[in-house]
């Protein structure tokens, strides 16, 4: 008890000292939680996005080719399909269907922009309703045939507000050409800085007659899992079972130059319906999954994560020479004192731990005080609003940044600091538990 | 009965390419207790032989028994526990720990021990101690809010606190002036009679050595004159 209350007083001995030692560490505490915290947050925040804007975390996508050799992106058959995906059907939340004008032009009185348009069925893509960010307009009628959504940077080129008519137009599945009228029901933010999600949303079925697909065809059938964890299993046990009636096209290490880049541009609006040098039976099928979109962005994000951990690092070993170094003089200015603590029978060991404790109480304060710094600045900054076209677009959630902090990484980190610190303070504790006793007491200070 | 036994006890420290002889094979018995002084001028030896006695430093020739256990014998961990369960220290210049206040202070070598007291027990003993030494309103003072004197009665507490068999006091009043300097030997005395402690101080002040029971003087390391009143 009294080493523990020593060691916890000896701290309050230079308060000055202590206060900038114990500053450093909580920097450097304060530095590694929060990019954890941003960078985690940044994850799910895109995986999140992701999710909700592509209708799930596995995407199949179809392909035929017609008579002409033309390719056109639909599921015709469903048959395959649908055996295929009763297997892991209990891992599956939800189902969602999609079709896509990848390069329509949008035109309103003498103005016109591109959009790309993806046709939804409302009634089960509830996430997406939630993720939306309404700048003018409503939702409350986004399920009547013709209702557009569309992003606010092409209402603001076009000049267009809730309740006018738009002109859209298209090329069919066959590439032929086409113009629908649409109604604005709402203008929604920038979900983020991708040109592939700036996109707009109308009822799929409207959608189908415009393109030339029958109301019940759809291009994408997405899987929204129970748990997103299973995605990549999932996405396995779907090529195998596909591969057993249908051509796949899984997206592994086999894919020919650009074919995985291809079918990226697929998903995200790079158009595809060009002539086919081999053409095939029935509906060709390519699959992936948010990993596979992620990969570059968890990438990036591995790169911010192992930065931190340097900078952690060395930040906390020059704090840790600073401790060294403080200790190494503490053991000077404390030499007689533990003379006499000694003589009075102190055991070496509880030398040591007087030390080592004072080091650790020294090093949790400041973990303790980078941590609520780290909460307050995460806190404060999420509750900026930034605009969606900012630089920092690619992080935002509803607008802001999102961090997480889990407590297994803030434990990890004071774990790893109360290890580095009493690394750091051993020796000077080792040569202070083995003073001799004799000229402990001798020491002038 | 003879707690303490210096048998031939040399003691050279190296100094620099030489060597000081500060003790030259002294020998003496100290019975059970005993108030003794050793007595002598700066530099014959007085100290040393306390630190030896006190088991903080170790004779280069000679045995030095404490209940005819030879101290060259034992080690750190047991000469540590001896320093704890037989031995109390009084410091001339006081060694109180800056952290802890008075109460704490006199508490401390107890908390050190295999089986210290329970809390209750423990504060009836200190507080009783602090009454004796006269500190019993100054419970909670820091050392840096003490006196001379007051600090070296907190010592006298803390020496006596685990009931040493033993008490060695390297010059107590060596830093205080002469009428706190008695009071102080004269606590001693006191502690000696109502405990029956053995209490071994040094001091170069002939007036404090009249006090003592049994005298050593020593000079330039010998023992010139060892005498029991």
């Amino acid at each position: 008890m009294n080493i523990s209350k020593i060691s916890m007083r000896n701290i309050t001995r230079q308060k000055k000292r202590s206060f900038l030692l114990g500053g450093a560490i909580a920097f450097g505490v304060f530095i590694i939680i929060t990019i954890g915290s941003f960078t985690a947050g940044m994850t799910e925040t895109l995986k999140e996005n992701f999710t909700s804007i592509m209708g799930g975390h596995i995407y199949i996508l179809g392909t035929e080719t017609l008579d002409s050799g033309r390719i056109v992106q639909v599921i015709g058959d469903t048959a395959d399909l649908e055996r295929a995906i009763d297997t892991v059907d209990d891992l599956v939340k939800e189902y969602h269907v999609r079709s896509q004008v990848r390069m329509g032009e949008i035109i309103f009185g003498s103005k016109s922009t591109t959009l790309q348009v993806s046709g939804i069925d409302w009634n089960k893509e509830q996430l997406l309703k939630d993720t939306l960010t309404i700048a003018d307009g409503s939702l409350e009628n986004i399920e009547k045939a013709g209702s557009l959504i569309i992003p606010e940077k092409v209402a603001d080129k076009l000049g267009v507000i809730p309740g006018e008519t738009v002109l859209i137009r298209m090329d069919t599945v066959t590439g032929q050409k086409n113009v629908g009228e649409f109604t604005v029901a709402a203008i929604v933010q920038e979900q983020d800085s991708f040109s592939f999600i700036s996109a707009g949303y109308t009822e799929m079925g409207y959608l189908n007659d415009l393109i030339g697909l029958e109301s019940d065809e759809y291009q994408y059938l997405n899987l929204h899992l129970k748990d997103i964890a299973q995605m990549d299993i999932v996405a396995e046990k779907l090529v195998t079972e596909l591969e057993k009636t249908s051509l796949v096209d899984a997206g592994d290490d086999e894919d020919e130059d650009g074919e995985e880049d291809q079918r990226h541009g697929m998903m995200f609006g790079g158009g595809m319906t060009s002539a086919s040098d081999e053409p095939w039976d029935g509906t060709k099928f390519s699959i992936t999954n948010l990993n596979d979109i992620m990969e570059p962005v968890l990438q990036l994000v591995n790169i911010l994560n192992i930065v931190s951990l340097a900078l952690f690092v060395i930040l906390m070993i020059i704090t840790m020479v600073g401790l060294i170094n403080t200790f190494r003089m503490v053991l000077i200015e404390r030499t007689k004192e533990i003379g006499t603590m000694r003589a009075i029978g102190m055991h070496r060991g509880s030398v040591r731990s007087i030390f080592l404790l004072e080091a650790l109480y020294l090093a949790l304060f400041g973990a303790a005080g980078g941590i609520i710094l780290s909460f307050a600045t995460t806190i404060i900054t999420g509750l900026i609003r930034f605009t969606a076209d900012s630089a920092l677009g690619l992080f935002l959630h509803s607008g802001r940044l999102q961090f997480i902090t889990t407590p297994v990484s803030v434990l990890q980190v004071v774990f790893l600091l109360a290890v580095m610190t009493l690394i750091a303070v051993y020796l000077p504790a080792k040569k202070a538990a083995k003073l001799k006793v004799v000229d402990a007491l001798r020491a002038q200070y | 009965m003879t707690v303490i036994s210096l048998k031939d006890v040399h003691k050279k420290y190296p100094l620099g390419k030489t060597e000081v002889h500060a003790v030259k094979g002294v020998s003496f018995d100290i019975e059970s207790g005993d108030f003794i002084s050793i007595a002598g001028p700066s530099g014959s030896g007085k100290s040393t032989i306390l630190n030896m006695i006190g088991c903080i430093d170790t004779p280069s020739e000679g045995i030095v028994t404490i209940n005819e256990t030879n101290t060259s014998d034992l080690k750190d961990k047991e000469i540590t526990n001896l320093r704890h369960d037989v031995l109390g220290f009084i410091f001339q210049n006081f060694n109180l720990i800056p952290v802890l206040n008075v109460f704490e202070n006199i508490e401390f070598p107890m908390l050190l021990g295999k089986n210290p007291l329970p809390k209750a027990e423990r504060e009836v003993w200190i507080s009783q101690l602090m009454e004796e030494v006269g500190l019993g309103d100054w419970k909670t003072h820091k050392p840096n809010e003490l006196s001379g004197g007051q600090r070296q009665r907190v010592a006298i507490a803390r020496a006596l606190v685990t009931k040493p068999q033993i008490v060695l006091a390297d010059e107590p009043t060596a830093n205080l002036d002469s009428e706190t300097g008695s009071s102080i030997i004269e606590l001693m005395k006191k502690m000696n009679n109502d405990y029956g402690t053995t209490f071994i101080f040094s001091t170069h002040d002939q007036t404090i050595v009249d006090i003592a029971d049994h005298v050593i003087q020593l000079k330039d390391g010998k023992i010139v004159e060892n005498r029991r009143r």
